[in-house]
């Protein structure tokens, strides 16, 4: 299970069984370790885009399910349940991650829906969530505080989720290097 | 528990660089090559051996998983992962 070059603006999720403990201790989130995962990747298309048609938005684009998220409640309300629309606007977007979305309101509700929505249709919720952007992961959501596990197992999801992109003004280029770096080891409790 | 570390990168000329993220080839003593991904998110993190290590994670320095670690020297800003090894 790798993660290679998925030259589309798509975002994979991968679902960590052993992550569930983690986060009924109050860790937000547990950060990703392929080689021990449950050994699934379920390549929902999940996409995170900003753009002057989109504005601050969000696109969701499940199975059947299609939500944009935008500050502006009107805006998320036209765009929610329109998939062609959406990947439309998608398509038509200059697809980057920007700015920073804190839970808030309608935003977080709507992030929890859509997050609910995905899950639902793939397993019980005793998951997990990293998002990778095809081979570059760049974000990541956060499970926070939520009560207990009957919350996170019923209708009733009461935690926050933080989405932390790049700030406004960073470059979004990847650099990379050819150049091989000898690397010596050191061995010890810390370096 | 014990660790061979390597210094994969250094925190501030990454962010020096001003890129989101940078892929790059090391050649580890024992492991042979690598291709690393130092990538900014909400914290700066290593990608190696499939492996996602955020620097610094929720205040844990190093921050361990199963069989890895990543340490990062607040005196260099040097971000050392480390393969755990029997004692």
């Amino acid at each position: 299970m790798a993660l290679v070059n998925i030259a589309s603006p798509l975002l994979v999720i991968h679902l960590y069984e052993s992550s569930l403990t983690s986060l009924l201790d109050g860790i937000p989130f547990v950060p990703v370790d392929i080689k021990n995962a449950v050994g699934f990747t379920i390549p929902i298309p999940l996409a995170f885009a900003s753009g002057t048609d989109l504005g601050n938005s969000i696109i969701v684009d499940g199975v059947d399910n299609a939500i944009a998220i935008s500050n502006d409640n009107q805006q998320a309300k036209s765009d929610t349940g329109s998939k062609s629309k959406v990947k439309q606007k998608l398509m038509n977007a200059s697809f980057g991650i920007h700015g920073r979305y804190k839970s808030d309101s309608i935003l977080m509700q709507v992030v929890v829906s859509a997050l609910k929505i995905l899950l639902s249709r793939i397993v019980d919720m005793n998951y997990a969530i990293s998002f990778f952007y095809g081979s570059n992961i760049i974000l990541f959501a956060r499970l926070q505080s939520f009560a207990t596990d009957s919350d996170f197992n019923t209708n009733m999801i009461n935690f926050n989720i933080t989405l932390s992109t790049m700030p406004e003004g960073e470059s979004d280029t990847v650099q990379t290097s050819q150049t091989i770096t000898q690397v010596e080891k050191v061995t010890g409790v810390l370096p | 528990m014990t660790y061979d570390w390597y210094k994969v990168a250094n925190k501030q000329d990454f962010e020096d660089d001003g890129f989101y993220q940078t892929e790059f080839r090391v050649s580890l003593e024992g492991l042979g090559i690598k291709d690393v991904i130092i990538t900014r998110g909400n914290e700066t993190s290593i990608y190696i051996d499939e492996v996602f290590l955020p620097v610094n994670f929720l205040g844990n320095n190093p921050f361990t998983t199963d069989n890895m670690a990543i340490y990062l020297d607040e005196a260099t800003d040097d971000i050392y992962v480390g393969y755990e090894v029997e004692e």
